[in-house]
C-alpha cells in the first residue's frame, strides 16, 4: 500500500529494508541509483545513457565529476561526455571507447560518482509539542485521531451556526402567523428600541402599550403554541417568563425588524 | 418552509456525525479520497531489489 518514498527527479530506490525500517521504527536509509541505460552505438561501441538522476543530485555537477573521472584515469574507456537533455527531458550520454565492457564502467559510475547516493529518512513529527520519531502505523494513527478532533470541532461550529440560523427562521415562521400583531406593535411603537421591547413583550404573554390614532391602547400579548414551534430557548426569555418558556429572542425579534416587505410575498414565504 | 426544512436537515446530519464515531470517521474518508482525486499522481521513482533486474527488465547492477 505504501511502496516508499517517491522523488520529483524519479530514478530508483535499490533494496527495501532501509524503507521497511523507517516505516517501522522511525529510522532507515537507502539508495537511490541513476536511470541508466546501455545503448550499442555501433557494432563495438557502446552508450550509456543516464535520463534520471538522483533526488538533490546536481546534473552540471554530476557531469564535471565524470569528466574528472576521467582525466586522473581513475575511471577509464570513456571517450566523451554530452549533455543532450532538452525540454523533453534529461540526458546524458556518455560515450565509450571501442571494444569497452559498459556494465563493468556503469558499475564504477554508480560507485565513484552520486549516480548513486544514501538516503536517510527520519519520520520526525511533532506530538503534543513534543518531537518524536514516529513508524509509519503511528504516524497514520496520531494522523487519523487529528482529523477526527479537526472534524468534530468543525462539525460543531457549523452545528452552532445551523442552530443559530433555524432560531432566525422560526422567528420568522413565527412573526409570518402573527403578522397583523407584529405590524400593529411596530406602528404602534414610537421608536425601534420601543419596537424590539413591545414585541419581545407580546410574545412573552405581557401586555404591552401602543399608540394607535393618537391614542394609547393596551393589547394583550400572546401565547404561542409550543408544539407548532422549536424554540432554542433565550436566556432573556427565561427571565422574565422561566425555564422552557415559550417566547421571541431578541435576536429573532432584530432579525424580524430586518425583514424587507418583498419576504411577504407568497414565493419568498415559502423559502423560509 | 424550504430553508427551515434544509436547515433542519442540515442540524440532523451534523448531530448524527457528532454523536456517530462510524460517521465521523465515513466524513474523514471521504475527505481524503478528496485531497487524493485532487494531488494524488503517479509515482516517479521505481522501488527495485538490490542488484536485483527493475520491472523494464533492465539490468539493476549491485554494489
Amino acid at each position: 500500500m505504501s511502496p516508499g518514498p517517491d522523488f520529483p527527479t524519479g530514478a530508483y530506490i535499490a533494496g527495501r529494508e532501509g524503507i521497511e525500517s523507517a516505516y517501522r521504527t522511525g529510522r532507515g536509509s537507502f539508495t537511490m541509483r541513476a536511470k541508466a541505460a546501455i545503448e550499442a552505438a555501433s557494432k563495438d561501441r557502446d552508450n550509456i545513457v543516464i535520463t534520471e538522476i538522483p533526488y538533490q543530485v546536481n546534473k552540471s555537477r554530476l557531469i564535471e565529476r565524470i569528466a574528472e573521472l576521467v582525466q586522473t584515469k581513475k575511471i577509464e574507456g570513456i571517450a566523451d561526455v554530452r549533455d543532450e537533455s532538452s525540454r523533453e527531458g534529461m540526458r546524458i550520454v556518455i560515450e565509450l571507447k571501442r571494444g569497452e565492457e559498459s556494465q563493468f564502467i556503469l558499475n564504477n559510475l554508480y560507485k565513484f560518482t552520486q549516480m548513486q547516493e544514501s538516503f536517510h529518512m527520519i519520520l520526525l513529527s511533532i506530538v503534543g509539542g513534543q518531537p518524536r520519531e514516529l513508524g509509519l502505523i503511528q504516524m497514520i494513527k496520531l494522523f487519523i485521531e487529528h482529523r477526527v478532533e479537526v472534524v468534530r470541532r468543525r462539525t460543531m461550529f457549523e452545528l452552532r451556526k445551523a442552530e443559530e440560523r433555524e432560531h432566525i427562521l422560526v422567528g420568522y415562521q413565527v412573526a409570518l402567523d402573527h403578522l397583523d400583531s407584529v405590524i400593529r406593535v411596530i406602528r404602534g411603537s414610537a421608536s425601534r428600541a420601543e419596537a424590539k421591547e413591545n414585541l419581545f413583550k407580546y410574545f412573552t404573554q405581557q401586555d404591552v402599550t401602543i399608540t394607535e390614532n393618537g391614542k394609547s391602547r393596551k393589547l394583550e400579548g400572546v401565547k404561542l403554541d409550543g408544539r407548532k414551534y422549536r424554540f432554542l430557548g433565550a436566556p432573556e426569555i427565561e427571565a422574565i417568563a422561566g425555564a422552557n418558556a415559550l417566547g421571541l429572542s431578541y435576536a429573532q425579534i432584530d432579525a424580524i425588524l430586518e425583514l424587507q416587505l418583498h419576504r411577504l410575498t407568497q414565493l419568498s414565504i415559502d423559502d423560509i | 418552509m424550504k430553508e427551515l426544512k434544509s436547515i433542519r436537515d442540515l442540524i440532523a446530519e451534523l448531530r448524527e456525525i457528532l454523536s456517530s464515531d462510524k460517521k465521523l470517521k465515513q466524513v474523514i474518508t471521504a475527505e481524503l479520497k478528496e485531497v487524493h482525486k485532487a494531488y494524488g499522481d503517479d509515482r516517479r521513482t521505481q522501488i527495485v531489489d538490490k542488484g536485483g533486474r527493475d520491472q523494464t527488465g533492465r539490468f539493476d547492477r549491485g554494489h
